[in-house]
């Protein structure tokens, strides 16, 4: 039976140099990895960067995947390594235009950037949340990832995973824009 | 099982994650408790909200880009961009500090021995000019470290550009120092050699007008 190739098989083709299997293994994350992106940062064009951010990194470091944890969780570890990193970025350079009294880059009205106006007031909703329990709460709900697979992935203890978790929760079901959304 | 322990399992009970007994421990708990049943309809709202979202399209782009991409960890610029404000403030302060303590107490007309700090940088050894597998490497690194791993080198990258500029502005400051200094001293000299003139021609014509007063004097008496 032909069944779907392994992520470890087309890693270790893409670290042989196939392009093709690069290109196989981008597709299959792509759309989880940009709709990560999204939810974390917020914005279409800023999410796409991340994504694209994400991917070098991960073509940067394929030797070193040594296929002990699953793939995504490998991957994910990446990507909020450098969703982090952007997110800190990102407030360096608005306390920097801050500074110099430069407008910060209107996104534009964000709403008709989304699908739905479902994942509008999700994204509203997380908005709210300090990023290291936005970053939580996104791999848990949305990633399905275990907490220890979370701690991990953040460097940080299964314990304190799960505190981020149940504050951001305390937080969110305040939230209106959430509870019209559910 | 008291509420205390039973609430923070209630994510990892729904998911069936626990151990069979503490499974059925929660689950226990939770048909009794009300504060833990209603956490628990939040919990599964949590769970609604993911399955609701509705995956955004990814814009279309070429992967194999990133193969031939080989960007490195940050832009300068942006570097730059995120220290700048840092960088210039502590910079500041070394120069305000660095003048403090330069400044020589009184002036006793010898220029300042050029000091220790000038001294190191005259043999401040170069910084490393990084390569592209320097960068790589570099990009490697940080990636696969956390996010403070990575801010403590980059802070480390910070102070050694930081001192460079430090020792840089202090001799630019000592230099204009002993610039002001010499400046001074050259403007005190010339009044020196001014005020030695004048007062070589208040001698000469007091010189003058007492060797004429002598002579009247002495011609006075036979002119009677």
């Amino acid at each position: 039976m032909l069944g779907q190739v392994t992520d470890e098989r087309l890693v270790q083709r893409a670290i042989g140099g196939s392009s093709s299997a690069w290109h196989k293994l981008v597709k299959r994350y792509e759309k989880r990895v940009y709709n990560y992106a999204l939810r974390m940062i917020g914005h279409p064009d800023d999410a796409f960067d991340l994504m694209q951010e994400v991917f070098i990194g991960v073509h940067k470091n394929l030797a070193s995947f040594r296929g002990d944890a699953p793939f995504p969780a490998w991957l994910f570890r990446i990507a909020s390594f450098r969703c982090t990193d952007y997110l800190r970025r990102r407030r360096v350079h608005e306390e920097f235009d801050e500074q110099k009294n430069a407008p910060h880059a209107d996104p534009g009205p964000e709403e008709q950037t989304f699908n739905t106006h479902t994942n509008h007031k999700i994204v509203l909703a997380l908005k709210t949340l300090p990023a290291e329990q936005r970053e939580v709460v996104e791999l848990k709900f949305f990633q399905n990832f275990t907490f220890d697979e979370i701690a991990g992935q953040l460097g940080i203890s299964a314990n304190t995973a799960k505190t981020r978790l149940y504050s951001a929760l305390g937080k969110l079901k305040q939230h209106e824009e959430l509870r019209d959304a559910l | 099982m008291l509420c205390e322990q039973a609430n923070p399992q209630l994510i990892e009970y729904l998911a069936n994650e626990l151990p069979p007994e503490a499974q059925r421990q929660v689950h226990t708990h939770v048909q009794d408790c009300a504060t833990c049943q209603s956490d628990l309809e939040s919990i599964k709202q949590f769970h609604m909200m993911a399955e609701n979202w509705q995956d955004e399209v990814v814009p279309n782009w070429d992967p194999n880009l990133v193969r031939t991409r080989q960007k490195t960890s940050a832009d300068p610029i942006d570097f730059l961009r995120m220290w700048f404000p840092t960088a210039a403030s502590a910079a500041a302060l070394a120069m305000v500090t660095l003048i403090f303590f330069q400044m020589p107490a009184t002036n006793n007309g010898t220029l300042p021995q050029q000091s220790t700090v000038a001294a190191q940088y005259n043999t401040l050894p170069q910084l490393p000019q990084a390569t592209p597998a320097a960068q790589e490497a570099a990009l490697v690194q940080s990636v696969m470290e956390g996010s403070r791993e990575q801010r403590a080198e980059e802070l480390q990258a910070l102070l050694q550009i930081l001192k460079a500029e430090m020792d840089r502005r202090s001799i630019e400051t000592e230099e204009s120092m002993r610039f002001i200094i010499a400046n001074q001293l050259q403007g005190q000299q010339e009044l020196d050699e001014l005020y030695q003139q004048v007062e070589d021609i208040m001698t000469q014509s007091a010189g003058a007008k007492s060797a004429a007063e002598a002579v009247g004097s002495n011609t006075a008496p036979g002119s009677q």
